[in-house]
C-alpha cells in the first residue's frame, strides 16, 4: 500500500489537476499522427487502386513501410506539436508560482520542497510519455493491420520514439527553467522564447554583420552554426535524417542521431539542474512579478537589448542601401527602445521605460562598441593572414568549374566546401598565403572594370589544431598571379582535393549513361567503358593547371549519370581541347563533334541586337552601335542569315556559352553581351542528340562580331525605329 | 510556542516589516492587529514558512520554520485570500489536505461541513467570499495541526457563523491546546477571543501583550478638576496618551493601572472622576496615535 504522503501519492494528486493537458495532448498527438497516418494510407490505396503515382505491389508495400515509418517516427508535426506541448506541459505545471494564492496554499503545507519539484516535473513528462505512447501504440497496431510495418520501419520508429522524446525534455526543461526565472505567465513565454532561440538571434545577428561589414568573413568550409541550440539541431538535422533515414540504415541512422541524443541529454540535465536550483533559490513574492530574481534584471535588459539592436540596425542596414550613418543611428534608438521595453515589462508601468539608467547605459556603450569594431576593423580581421609556418595545410575553392558535382561513398550529394574540407591538404601553401596576403594590402575597389576577380575560398588548418575559414578577391586576369595559381592549381593535392574523378573509381562501376555534347550535338557513349574514358580523362587532368583552364574555353561536355540503389546521381565534366586523351577515345567511338559546327549542318543564323541609343536634343531616341550607350531591356531587333558564307563566319566567331561556366573566364568581357545568337539545325543532318531540339544559343566572342552582321542588325534597329 | 526574534523582511525597496520580535505561547489566542501596511500578513506568511525572512529567526517548537517540513506539520495558513483548485469541490480539497496533513480528520470536517451547510459537492468557485472562508476554516481546524494562522479569518462571515467559528476555536483549544494567531482589522472580533495581542505599525511592534495586562495598564480618565492646579497635581507623574477637553469635562487615556490612577485621582480636590476600561479599539487608536498614526492629523492636517 502506498502511503498517504509518498511520492507516487503526492505525484498522483497532482495528475488529477493535470488532466486536462494530457487530454489536450492525447488529442494533438492523435491528429498529427493517427489522422495523417489514417489519411496517408488511404491516399496510397487509392493511388494504388488508380494505378496513378504507385503501380506495382512493392512499390505499394514500400510506400505503406514508408509512410508508416515516418507518421509514426520522425514525424515534424508531431515534433513541433511536441514542442508547444513541451512549454503549456512546464508552464502548466509550475504556473502556482505566478499565484500568490497558490504559493500561499503551496508553499505553507508541510510538503519538502524537492520532492513537489521532481513530482511536477515528473509529471510533465509521464503526462507527454503516456499520451506519446499510446498513440504510437494505436498508429502501430493501424499499421500493423495494414501490413504497413516491417523491420526497418520498427526499427525507425524505436530511433524516432528516443529523438522525439529527447527533443521533448529539452525544450520541456527550458521551459521549466524559464518559470523559475519569471513570476508571470506572459514573461514565462517570452523567457522561454528567448531561451531557445537567443544563440539563433545571436547567430544570425552576427552572421550578418560579419557578411555585411567584414570583407574576409566566410562560411564556405567553417560552419559556425549554434552548437546548443536544440531548436537548430532539430530543424538542422530533422529533414536530412528523415530523407535519408531509410537509406543510410538503422545502424547509421541512430549513430547519426546518437550524438544530437547525448548533447540534448546534457542540455536536459543541465537546464533541469539549474531550474531546481532556481526553484530552491526563489523568493514566493516573486509570484506576479515579471522577473523572480531582481539581480538578473540589468543582465537580461542588456542581453536582449544587444542582439535586438542588432537585429533593428540590419534592417536598417537593408532599408538604406547600407547607410552606415543611418544604420548606426538606427542600432542606438533601438537599443534605446528595447531597454525601455524591458523596464515596461520588469514593472508592467510604461512610466518606468527609462529606469534603471545605468544598465542601459551599458547596453548602448557595447553597442555602440560592436558597431565601431566593425566599422573600423579595430580586430584586424580582415587583415589576418597566418604565418606560414603556423599552417599545417590549406584547402582552397578557386571555383574551378571542371566538377561541379560530389557524393560520399554512399552516394549521398555533398557540397563542394564539404568534398573539398575532407579532400584538399595544401601543404604547399605558400602561394595561398601569398595571394591572401596580397589581397589584405590592396584596396578593393582598385580592380579595374575588365579586371577578372573572384572570390576564392580557403580554410586555414593551423599548427595548434585550430580552423579558420576565410573568403579573398583574387585578379584572375594579373599574369603575376599566374605563377601562384599554377601552383595550386597544378598540383595533384588541389587536384585530388577538388576533382573527384582523380580518386574515384568505384563510382564508374555504377555509370548509368554517358553522352558528350560540343553545345549543340549529342553522343551516347557505352556505358561499360566508363572505367577506360575515365582513364583518359585522368590522364589529361595531370596536366591541367590554371593556365591551360584559363585561356582554353571547353569544347565539349561530358555528361555522366549513376545509379546506385534505385537513385539516379551524375555530373557535368568539361573537355578541353588539351585533354587529347579523352577526345581520342571520343574520336575512337565517332562520339567528338568539333566546337565550331559544319555549315552545311545548318539551316539559319538568327542574330538578334540590343537596341542601344542616345537622346537627340529634341528628346528622340537614336539608335547608336555603342556598347556603353543606354540599352532598352528586351529590346531586341532580329536579322536571320541563311547565306553559306555568312553562315560560316558567324560559327567561327560563336561560343555556346549556356554549358559553360566559366568562372576562369570573364564572360561578361570574353563574350559579347549585346548579340544573341540562335543556330538552326537541319532536320535530318547527322547530328544526332535530342530529335525535338533544333534551335541552340550562342553567344559571340568579344570583337569577333563579323561587320556584316553589326552592320545588317543596326540596320534593322534602325529601320524599326523609324516605322 | 511560536517565538519570532528580531525578524526583517524587504520587498525590493519597501520594509514591510522591522525587527519584528513577538512571542505566542501556546493554547492561546494570538490577535496580530495592525494599521494598514503594518505588515500583519507578511508576518504571518513568514510564520506559515512561505516567505523568507530577510534577517531574523521565526521558529515553531524550535524548528525553523522556512523549507522546513517538520514545523510546517504543525501549522496550518489560512491566507487572507484562501485558494481552492479550479473547479474543486470541498471533497476535492479534503482529499488534497488530507494526504498532506497526516492528522486531517476527515470525519470531524464533514460534521462541520453539515453543521455549516456547506454542500461537499458543489464547486467552490460557486460559494460566496464567506462560505469560501468557512471551508478554508473548516480544513484548517481539520487538519489537527497545533497551531492555526488564520488571515482576516473572521471577515466577511455573518455574526452567526463569526460565532460558530469562535466557538470551534474555544472547543479545539480546550479539547487539544489549538493555539490560533488571527490577524485582522476586526478589533471588537479579536478582543472577544484573544488571549494576546500584537500590536504592528510600520512593520514594527508597537507592543505585544496580554489583552488583560494591556486592558489594565491603560484607562480611560473622565474627570471635571476643581481648578487647573489640582488637574495638574493629579497629573503629574502619569503617562497621558491622550487628551480631550469639552467644556469642563476631561478625558483622558493614561497608560497606568486603575489602582495607580485612583490612588492619585483620591489626593486631589475633584468635582467628579471616573476610571473606565478602554476598548481594544480604543487602545489602538491610542497606540497608535502616539506613533503619529492619528486619522484626524491625516485627513485634517
Amino acid at each position: 500500500m502506498t502511503s498517504k504522503n509518498s511520492f507516487w501519492a503526492s505525484s498522483r494528486e497532482n495528475q488529477r489537476r493535470r488532466v486536462w493537458v494530457w487530454i489536450v495532448t492525447f488529442l494533438g498527438m492523435f491528429v498529427s499522427v493517427m489522422g495523417r497516418l489514417l489519411v496517408n494510407l488511404s491516399r496510397i490505396d487509392q493511388w494504388y487502386g488508380e494505378g496513378r503515382v504507385i503501380s506495382t505491389h512493392e512499390e505499394y508495400v514500400d510506400a505503406l513501410h514508408s509512410i508508416s515509418a515516418e507518421l509514426l517516427g520522425f514525424n515534424d508535426v508531431l515534433a513541433l506539436f511536441s514542442a508547444g506541448m513541451a512549454v503549456i506541459i512546464a508552464m502548466q505545471g509550475f504556473s502556482y508560482l505566478c499565484d500568490r494564492r497558490k504559493v500561499d496554499l503551496y508553499h505553507s503545507v508541510p510538503v519538502d520542497k524537492n520532492r513537489r519539484f521532481a513530482v511536477v516535473y515528473v509529471n510533465g513528462v509521464i503526462l507527454f510519455l503516456t499520451s506519446y505512447i499510446a498513440n504510437i501504440l494505436l498508429g502501430l497496431i493501424l499499421a500493423a493491420a495494414r501490413g504497413a510495418l516491417n523491420g526497418v520501419a520498427m526499427a525507425e520508429i524505436g530511433v524516432a520514439f528516443v529523438w522525439q522524446f529527447l527533443f521533448f525534455l529539452t525544450i520541456y526543461s527550458a521551459a521549466v527553467l524559464a518559470v523559475m526565472l519569471t513570476g508571470n505567465l506572459f514573461v514565462t513565454a517570452c523567457m522561454t522564447g528567448v531561451l531557445l532561440l537567443y544563440e539563433i538571434v545571436w547567430y544570425e545577428v552576427i552572421t550578418q554583420l560579419n557578411v555585411y561589414f567584414l570583407d574576409t568573413y566566410s562560411t564556405f568550409f567553417v560552419d559556425p552554426h549554434p552548437k546548443v541550440s536544440v531548436i537548430y539541431d532539430y530543424f538542422d538535422t530533422a529533414g536530412v535524417l528523415m530523407r535519408t533515414g531509410w537509406k543510410q540504415g538503422i545502424g547509421a541512422l541512430a549513430q547519426q542521431v546518437l550524438p544530437y541524443g547525448i548533447k540534448w541529454i546534457i542540455l536536459a540535465v543541465a537546464a533541469t539542474a539549474l531550474a531546481w536550483f532556481c526553484y530552491r533559490r526563489r523568493p514566493s513574492e516573486a509570484a506576479g512579478k515579471a522577473i523572480a530574481f531582481p539581480k538578473c534584471k540589468p543582465v537580461l535588459k542588456v542581453a536582449v537589448a544587444v542582439p535586438g539592436a542588432l537585429l533593428l540596425g540590419i534592417i536598417l542596414y537593408d532599408a538604406s542601401y547600407q547607410n552606415d550613418i543611418l544604420t548606426a543611428v538606427g542600432v542606438l534608438i533601438g537599443g534605446v527602445l528595447v531597454c525601455a521595453f524591458m523596464e515596461v515589462i520588469y514593472d508592467f508601468d510604461i512610466k518606468s521605460a527609462f529606469r534603471h539608467p545605468v544598465s542601459g547605459g551599458v547596453a548602448l556603450a557595447a553597442l555602440a562598441l560592436l558597431c565601431l569594431n566593425y566599422k573600423f576593423d579595430f580586430f584586424g580581421y580582415d587583415k589576418y593572414v597566418p604565418k606560414q609556418d603556423e599552417v599545417e595545410s590549406v584547402a582552397v575553392d578557386l571555383g574551378s568549374g571542371y566538377a561541379n558535382s560530389f557524393w560520399d561513398e554512399d552516394f549521398t550529394y555533398i557540397s563542394a566546401d564539404e568534398y573539398e574540407r575532407e579532400h584538399m591538404f595544401l601543404t604547399d601553401t605558400e602561394p595561398v598565403l601569398a595571394l591572401a596576403a596580397k589581397a589584405a594590402e590592396t584596396d578593393k575597389y582598385a580592380y579595374g572594370e575588365t579586371d577578372l576577380v573572384r572570390s576564392v575560398y580557403v580554410l586555414y588548418r593551423l599548427k595548434s589544431g585550430r580552423e579558420v575559414g576565410r573568403t579573398f578577391l583574387v585578379n584572375f586576369s594579373d599574369p603575376a598571379n599566374e605563377a601562384l595559381l599554377n601552383r595550386i592549381v597544378g598540383s595533384r593535392e588541389y587536384k585530388e582535393g577538388c576533382m573527384q574523378i582523380l580518386t574515384d573509381r568505384r563510382s564508374y562501376d555504377y555509370v548509368d549513361s554517358i553522352t558528350y555534347s560540343n553545345g549543340s550535338s549529342l553522343a551516347w557513349l557505352p556505358p561499360e567503358e566508363a572505367q577506360k574514358l575515365r582513364e583518359a580523362l585522368v590522364a589529361d587532368l595531370e596536366n591541367f593547371d590554371f593556365t591551360a583552364g584559363r585561356s582554353q574555353w571547353p569544347c565539349g561536355w561530358l555528361d555522366v549519370s549513376f545509379g546506385y540503389q534505385g537513385y539516379a546521381y551524375g555530373y557535368e565534366l568539361e573537355v578541353y581541347e588539351s585533354f587529347t586523351n579523352t577526345i581520342d577515345y571520343l574520336r575512337e567511338r565517332g562520339a567528338y563533334y568539333p566546337l565550331q559546327l559544319d555549315v552545311s549542318d545548318v539551316e539559319e543564323i538568327e542574330v538578334a541586337r540590343e537596341y542601344r541609343y542616345r537622346e537627340t536634343s529634341d528628346g528622340t531616341k537614336v539608335f547608336v552601335d555603342d556598347p556603353q550607350a543606354e540599352a532598352v531591356a528586351g529590346n531586341l531587333y532580329a536579322v536571320d542569315f541563311s547565306d553559306p558564307g555568312e553562315m560560316e563566319q558567324i560559327l567561327a566567331a560563336v561560343y555556346p556559352h549556356e554549358k559553360f561556366s566559366g568562372n576562369w573566364h570573364n564572360m561578361m568581357y570574353e563574350l559579347d553581351q549585346d548579340y544573341e545568337v540562335t543556330i538552326y539545325l537541319k532536320r535530318g543532318t547527322d547530328y544526332p542528340g535530342d530529335p525535338y531540339m533544333r534551335s541552340f544559343n550562342y553567344s559571340f566572342y568579344a570583337g569577333q562580331v563579323p561587320d556584316f552582321v553589326a552592320e545588317a542588325t543596326a540596320k534593322e534597329a534602325e529601320k524599326q525605329q523609324t516605322r | 510556542m511560536i517565538e519570532i526574534h528580531d525578524l526583517t523582511k524587504n520587498f525590493e525597496q519597501i520594509r514591510a516589516v522591522d525587527n519584528v520580535s513577538v512571542t505566542i505561547r501556546e493554547n492561546t489566542v494570538f490577535g496580530l492587529i495592525g494599521t494598514n501596511g503594518a505588515g500583519k500578513s507578511t508576518v504571518l506568511r513568514m510564520l506559515a514558512g512561505v516567505l523568507k525572512a530577510d534577517s531574523g529567526t521565526v521558529t515553531v517548537d524550535d524548528l525553523p520554520v522556512y523549507d522546513n517540513v517538520e514545523a510546517k506539520k504543525r501549522l496550518f495558513f489560512i491566507a487572507d485570500e484562501p485558494y481552492f483548485f479550479a473547479n474543486a469541490n470541498a471533497q476535492a480539497m479534503e482529499r488534497y489536505y488530507s494526504g498532506v496533513y497526516e492528522n486531517f480528520d476527515r470525519e470531524e470536517f464533514y460534521q462541520y461541513l453539515e453543521k455549516f451547510g456547506l454542500d461537499k459537492n458543489r464547486k467552490i468557485n460557486t460559494f460566496s467570499k464567506g462560505m469560501k472562508r468557512q471551508l478554508a476554516f473548516l480544513l484548517g481546524v481539520c487538519a489537527h495541526t497545533r497551531y492555526l494562522l488564520c488571515d482576516e479569518v473572521l471577515d466577511g462571515l455573518d455574526p452567526v457563523m463569526r460565532q460558530g467559528v469562535k466557538s470551534i476555536f474555544a472547543k479545539e483549544m480546550e479539547e487539544r491546546g489549538l493555539t490560533p494567531v488571527i490577524a485582522s482589522h476586526n478589533l471588537r472580533e479579536l478582543e472577544d477571543i484573544c488571549d494576546h495581542v500584537g500590536l504592528l505599525h510600520k512593520g514594527g511592534v508597537l507592543l505585544s501583550r496580554d489583552l488583560e495586562d494591556m486592558k489594565c495598564n491603560i484607562q480611560k480618565v473622565q474627570c471635571v478638576f476643581a481648578n487647573v492646579e489640582e488637574e495638574l497635581k493629579a497629573l503629574g507623574g502619569l503617562e497621558v496618551l491622550k487628551k480631550e477637553q469639552r467644556g469642563s469635562l476631561r478625558t483622558y487615556t493614561v497608560r497606568s493601572t486603575r489602582e495607580e490612577i485612583e490612588a492619585r485621582f483620591a489626593t486631589v480636590d475633584t468635582v467628579f472622576y471616573e476610571v473606565l476600561p478602554l476598548s481594544l479599539e480604543e487602545i489602538f487608536i491610542s497606540e497608535t496615535e502616539v506613533v503619529g498614526y492619528d486619522i484626524k492629523k491625516l485627513i485634517l492636517g
